[in-house]
């Protein structure tokens, strides 16, 4: 009986730690890092696919040659076509690992919504891409160009939008859940930022276009795309975008330039802000009242205030009050007039604090946004003044 | 009967983890949409009622287990009916819970892997612990409760710290008034995880004497209340009403979103492995409650064949009970809690009560 025990524990050993059956080697696979959906010409979509190099990313071992592997195939469902991409890609690919999504601009205008259901629901592929828009142009072709730094362009814009995101607010940060609630939740529409590229797409795809101090092609962020569902409505600037994630309260710092006469401005850093919106419905007309609270100090100026009184603070405070209260009023009044979506959400905030008069114009939201009073009301400090108090420009002689 | 003997704070260890069992994970409450919170507030409230019901009816017979109780209060052969349906309702119950586990894993990191593989193994292991009896099984129990309580706390703390609360999730409150919260209470977030305790009143008679069996049990009810509540309230900050009523797994998506300093991320793997210490836990209970009731009823002694073949059985019917996961769904929230829960949990122990009750009551007055 014994022998038989130990005998079975040693077959169970040589089964159980041999390890997982379907464990897949660092060669057997590719790492795919972005993916870019445009309109098909024959089917509905054509998947593009940008696959890693990894030997390519690495300083030691880089030789030169192309960061990774951009491979299409068309069909008719996402599902499929990520699988399908193998007729031209030799390895297993991986999408756990996914930075961006592209979707073109053409394909975003006839509606987005039936691709979308594939990526939230797959088991690989998690939450925490960035959607983009290609304006003006395919996804793929912004998938291909080359880049210095990170080498491929998936990569490199995860990065520059965080930084952007961190520093001045260009990229809404928007995640999958996010347009997915924008769709189902009453009050909110969707929006996503949008790149494209700036020089030649038929020089982008090449190994040259990273060796250059000024590159032929070169993707950049270029505004914030807005949707009504899921169709794609227009675009707005880039001042907008940051003013966008103002009112969404997800600025963590911006620079702002504020004009104190006739071509003379001052720089103004502001962190610490905190944005609160309360909106209402009275006699059938929507009343948003938006409270941006923020601190800030000189980063700049080329006015001649005295910055070494405390009255000057205030003055400047306030001129840079109004006209952070004109910017974003101006930037609302925009979307309400030409689009009419309301992508700020501020259906939402008046489902939450009055739900029993939303709940009746819960339909017609958005032509209810598009003649909303909407009140700014801004309150920022200036703390301090970097490193000199007088600006040197007084006593220039 | 076994002599096993198990203490206080294995009770309450053992209670709790087995409350926790799926509920932790599954979207308690959801069809209330951000007013969830109120329903796993107020489904306690009703869990303690039937557990003062089990409770009871354990007090009239302190020495026996419901499926031998049955059949002092029925009679004889209504009795054993009852109580063979009972075994049977437990070994249905553990191959549900069991089907669950499976689905979680199947569906994210076990793809590849068949179904029958991973209930095989669990179920190897859980014939392993039922052979070495309850004992081991609570105090096993105490620590799977230490670390998963740890690990339930650091979830939290790290939900907070990647600023993924958004308390204006929770607005408006009562929206839609106090209707589908009552819908939502009875009978599906009465019956899992509260009612379910009627399985403890086959191990009841297993604790010790000494033990104030209604005290450990209010006091597992009032925690495992609070904390599903304070789970219920993060998961609609972090994802909204709607995904939290979208997504299979709530737990598992909300737990994707943390990252800290790049460094502290993905930490699904550890949700899975929670949901296998409490799956496993859940899953014991009901198998060793339905042994010890098979051997009660067949007069068997205790020996390691029955142990064997239940385990079998829930193995065999974990995957035979429904044909895809989402049938497997609608059977554990349409059907299963309007039938059977209300049947088992509800009815019967309160029939039995009040028969039991007239009994008590005969007898006095005949003597």
């Amino acid at each position: 009986m014994r022998k038989h025990g130990v005998m079975f524990a040693a077959f169970l050993t040589a089964i159980l730690l041999s390890g997982c059956w379907d464990q897949r080697e660092l060669g057997e696979i590719t790492v795919v890092t972005g993916m870019a959906v445009d309109k098909g010409e024959d089917d509905k979509y054509t998947l593009t696919v940008e696959g890693i190099n990894a030997t390519e990313l690495n300083n030691r071992t880089a030789s030169g040659n192309a960061p990774s592997i951009v491979y299409s195939a068309e069909g008719n469902s996402l599902a499929e076509l990520t699988y399908r991409v193998n007729e031209g890609i030799s390895r297993h690919l991986i999408y756990s690992h996914m930075r961006t999504l592209i979707i073109g601009e053409e394909l975003a205008k006839e509606g987005i919504i039936d691709f979308i259901d594939f990526l939230e629901r797959n088991r690989e592929i998690r939450d925490d891409f960035n959607i983009l828009i290609a304006r003006g142009g395919k996804g793929s072709d912004v998938l291909k160009v080359t880049y210095q730094f990170q080498k491929s362009t998936s990569l490199k814009l995860h990065t520059q939008l965080d930084t952007m995101m961190k520093d001045w607010g260009g990229d809404p940060g928007v995640r999958m859940n996010d347009v997915i609630t924008a769709w189902t939740a009453p009050g909110r529409q969707p929006v996503m930022a949008a790149v494209s590229i700036k020089g030649d797409p038929e020089a982008g795809p090449s190994a040259e276009n990273m060796m250059k101090v000024t590159p032929d092609a070169l993707v950049i962020l270029d505004s914030l795309a807005i949707f009504k569902g899921d169709k794609l409505e227009g675009f707005l600037t880039l001042e907008d975008s940051r003013n966008y994630l103002w009112i969404q309260n997800k600025i963590n710092k911006t620079s702002i330039t504020v004009k104190c006469s006739e071509s003379q401005y001052m720089g103004l850093r502001v962190y610490d802000t905190r944005t609160k919106i309360k909106g209402k419905l009275e006699n059938g007309k929507a009343k948003i009242n938006i409270k941006i609270r923020a601190e800030a100090y000189i980063d700049g100026t080329h006015c001649n205030d005295q910055f070494d009184k405390a009255k000057t603070y205030k003055e400047s405070g306030e001129t840079a009050q109004k006209q952070i209260n004109e910017m974003v009023t101006k930037t609302i009044e925009k979307v309400q007039e030409e689009y009419g979506t309301d992508i700020f959400g501020f259906g939402e905030v008046v489902m939450r604090q009055d739900y029993q008069n939303f709940k009746k114009v819960k339909k017609s939201w958005d032509e209810k946004f598009a003649e909303a009073d909407i009140n700014v009301d801004t309150t920022l400090i200036i703390r301090r003044t970097g490193i000199r108090t007088k600006s040197f420009l007084n006593e220039v002689k | 009967m076994p002599k096993e003997k198990i203490d206080g704070i294995q009770l309450f260890c053992l209670m709790v983890l087995f409350m926790f069992g799926t509920a932790i994970f599954l979207d308690l409450g959801s069809g209330a949409k951000q007013d969830a919170w109120i329903v796993t507030i107020l489904s306690p409230i009703t869990g303690l009622l039937l557990f003062a019901v089990y409770y009871r009816l354990y007090k009239q017979y302190p020495s026996l287990p419901l499926t031998e109780y049955v059949k002092k209060i029925l009679g004889k052969y209504l009795g054993s009916i009852i109580s063979y349906l009972y075994i049977i309702y437990f070994i249905y119950i553990a191959s549900r819970v069991l089907r669950d586990i499976e689905e979680l894993l199947i569906s994210s990191p076990y793809a590849k892997t068949s179904i029958i593989t991973l209930g095989i193994c669990m179920v190897f292991a859980l014939i392993y612990a039922v052979n070495l009896g309850l004992e081991v099984f609570a105090r096993a129990g105490v620590i799977c409760f230490a670390i998963i309580s740890v690990t339930l706390f650091l979830i939290i703390i790290f939900y907070v710290i990647s600023d993924l609360i958004h308390a204006e999730n929770l607005r408006p409150v009562l929206a839609n008034g106090w209707k589908p919260i009552i819908k939502e209470i009875f009978p599906v977030n009465m019956t899992v995880p509260y009612g379910e305790l009627v399985l403890f009143s086959m191990i009841f008679p297993l604790i010790k004497r000494e033990t104030k069996i209604m005290k450990t049990g209010s006091m597992a009810i009032g925690f495992v209340g609070l904390y599903l509540t304070i789970n219920t309230i993060v998961l609609i900050c972090i994802l909204g009403a709607d995904l939290l009523d979208r997504s299979a797994f709530p737990a598992l998506a909300a737990v994707g979103y943390i990252q800290i300093a790049g460094f502290i991320q993905r930490l699904d793997p550890l949700i899975i492995l929670l949901i296998v210490f409490l799956g496993f836990i859940k899953v014991g209970v009901f198998f060793y409650s339905a042994v010890i009731g098979m051997n009660n009823l067949f007069k068997l002694k205790p020996n390691a064949f029955t142990s064997y073949s239940v385990g079998g059985i829930i193995c065999l019917s974990s995957i035979i009970i429904a044909p895809s996961y989402q049938s497997h769904l609608d059977e554990g929230l349409k059907i299963v809690p309007y039938t059977l829960h209300i049947a088992f949990q509800l009815v019967i122990p309160i029939l039995l009560f009040i028969v039991a009750v007239i009994r008590l009551k005969w007898k006095e007055h005949k003597i």
